[in-house]
């Protein structure tokens, strides 16, 4: 039928055509439906097919809105950034102190993830809560004498939530990426007189700079969208955009909903795709 | 300056705290209530007890709840499995525009946040007047799973030399032989590790099935279902903890018999 180079091309054609396919029915169309509906009249149970800005100006005018999508950027911000400080030095003792347990410790971070993380939620729950571990010990030991509240239903939970959920997927990045820096580079920076210090910020630190996006990518963009967790442990402190856009979904308010919805999409798009501009394609292939 | 060994010291004691109280605090938690004589959580212990156990696993809410996740995560690995392959090596070997823009277009749903995923289809199936159902929930899975089994399957794709493909298929083999014998053994690694990730994210997955399902639920949702109601946390426990313990088992093996390398 076909020779060489045209055979090929018809191959990679017809092979990529169902996938094609398929994203543009069930992901692309639907992603569509939700633009259009966003830009409707608001309205309860059904669609108004008439136009307007309202919703979408809406997102930015309302007071009541406020919040939540401050919360979210500064509750996933705190975690990501929580996140690294936390990570790095696990990953950095794993890596270069203990090459040895290195794999043995990963595979004991990845474990947990196997409970579902609703499940996880639900023992933080006891963890934090007011009569809850933390507060039980500190009391018991006479450190305070009411329960602290700041521990659950706000923000510094969803932030603890976060950290104990992502954890293991930003050590793992840190510690490829620290693994794969060759030793012989930080022996050449010492024989040739460099310190511990020069040597970490001259040599580690710029080379640990891709691992630093494959947790914006893994960590920061998902969380933006989290509900679970601000539903179940975040109070009023700790409302995040999810928590809104279910609240408006599961009222059949469809087009504020959607708005919502594009807002946080247009958000993430815009981050991820500046990333990837920088950064190409392969940082998203890190693990 | 403190000595090297100092340093060391405590870089190990900090490692083991954080992974102890972060990452290991809460499965105590799980594994101990699970047992735990006591129908809510307050920090106390009142016996042991299996009673939980049978409880959980005599009901057919959590058995129909865990069947269902996996029919789900099986039919959305092994769908996304066969979808995403071909479009990898087109991705990884592909030049020019149009791969770029391919890429592109497949990759927008793996850099959203999830939730954007579930209520798009929720409303499209609601606008398009289908019943959800658990076949709902795995179209809606495989969207995600195909952009994460690429990037699960790309790097390798990568290191592996595109002449051996040529050579085979120059010497006569088809398209599927040439797949079978030279293609499929180096990349079985990538491959029988990608759909351990597909799978194990698509059984776990809560934000986009939550939108996406009908009256059954998979396990997750399932869970999140009975949120208000105190009294079967310790069952959701017991199951959880057994569910973990057997994976963990799974795990081990597939690690030992080296089938995939962890990182």
């Amino acid at each position: 039928m076909f020779r060489g180079e045209d055979r090929k091309r018809f191959m990679t054609l017809i092979s990529n055509l169902p996938t094609a396919t398929y994203v543009f029915l069930l992901f692309y169309i639907p992603l569509g439906i939700l633009i259009l509906i966003s830009f409707t009249v608001p309205s309860k149970f059904r669609v108004i097919w008439e136009f307007t800005l309202e919703n979408h100006i809406r997102v930015f005018t309302d007071p009541r809105f406020y919040t939540p999508i401050l919360n979210t950027f500064l509750i996933v911000t705190a975690a990501t950034l929580a996140l690294i400080a936390i990570g790095f030095p696990i990953a950095y003792y794993l890596a270069r102190v203990r090459p040895d347990l290195g794999l043995k410790i990963i595979f004991f971070l990845i474990i947990p993830v196997e409970v579902n993380y609703l499940i996880r939620i639900y023992a933080w729950r006891v963890i934090l809560g007011e009569n809850g571990l933390i507060n039980s010990f500190l009391i018991s030991l006479g450190l305070i004498d009411k329960p602290l509240t700041i521990l659950f239903y706000s923000w510094v939970s969803v932030v603890i939530v976060l950290i104990h959920e992502w954890l293991p997927y930003v050590v793992i990045p840190f510690y490829v990426n620290l693994v794969g820096i060759p030793r012989d580079l930080y022996e050449a920076a010492m024989d040739l007189g460099a310190n511990k210090l020069q040597v970490f910020r001259s040599i580690t630190l710029p080379l640990v700079k891709p691992a630093i996006l494959t947790v914006m990518f893994i960590v920061f963009i998902p969380s933006l969208g989290e509900f679970a967790i601000p539903a179940l442990v975040g109070g009023q402190s700790g409302v995040m955009i999810g928590v809104l856009i279910d609240r408006y979904l599961t009222d059949f308010r469809l087009a504020m909903g959607a708005a919502l919805s594009f807002f946080l999409l247009i958000v993430t798009l815009i981050l991820s795709l500046i990333m990837i501009k920088i950064f190409g394609y392969e940082s998203l292939y890190q693990r | 300056m403190p000595g090297e060994k100092t340093i060391r010291i405590s870089l190990g004691l900090y490692t083991a705290v954080v992974i102890a109280f972060f990452i290991y605090l809460p499965i105590a938690v799980i594994y101990v209530y699970s047992f735990n004589d006591i129908p809510f959580f307050i920090p106390e212990w009142r016996g042991f007890t299996l009673k939980w156990f049978i409880q959980g696993f005599s009901r057919k809410d959590v058995i129909s709840s865990l069947i269902n996740s996996l029919y789900v995560a099986s039919l959305t690995t092994s769908i996304s499995m066969a979808l995403a392959i071909p479009s990898a090596f087109y991705v990884v070997r592909g030049r020019g525009k149009i791969k770029d823009a391919y890429m592109l277009y497949l990759i927008i749903p793996f850099i959203i946040p999830w939730i954007i995923i579930g209520i798009s289809l929720y409303i499209f199936y609601w606008f398009a007047g289908i019943q959800k159902s658990l076949h709902t929930a795995i179209l809606a899975h495989i969207t995600y799973t195909i952009p994460l089994i690429i990037t699960l399957v790309a790097p390798r794709l990568y290191s592996m030399n595109p002449d051996l493909e040529n050579a085979s298929m120059d010497l006569g083999a088809t398209p599927i032989q040439t797949f079978r014998y030279v293609v499929f053994p180096q990349l079985y690694p990538a491959i029988v590790s990608a759909a351990i990730v597909a799978f194990v994210w698509s059984f776990d997955n809560f934000i986009i099935s939550y939108y996406t399902l009908g009256a059954e639920s998979t396990w997750p949702v399932w869970v999140f279902s009975v949120r208000e109601i105190g009294r079967i946390f310790p069952v959701v426990m017991a199951v959880s903890s057994v569910i973990v313990t057997v994976s963990m088992i799974i795990i081990t093996i597939i690690v030992r018999k080296g089938y995939v390398e962890i990182v």
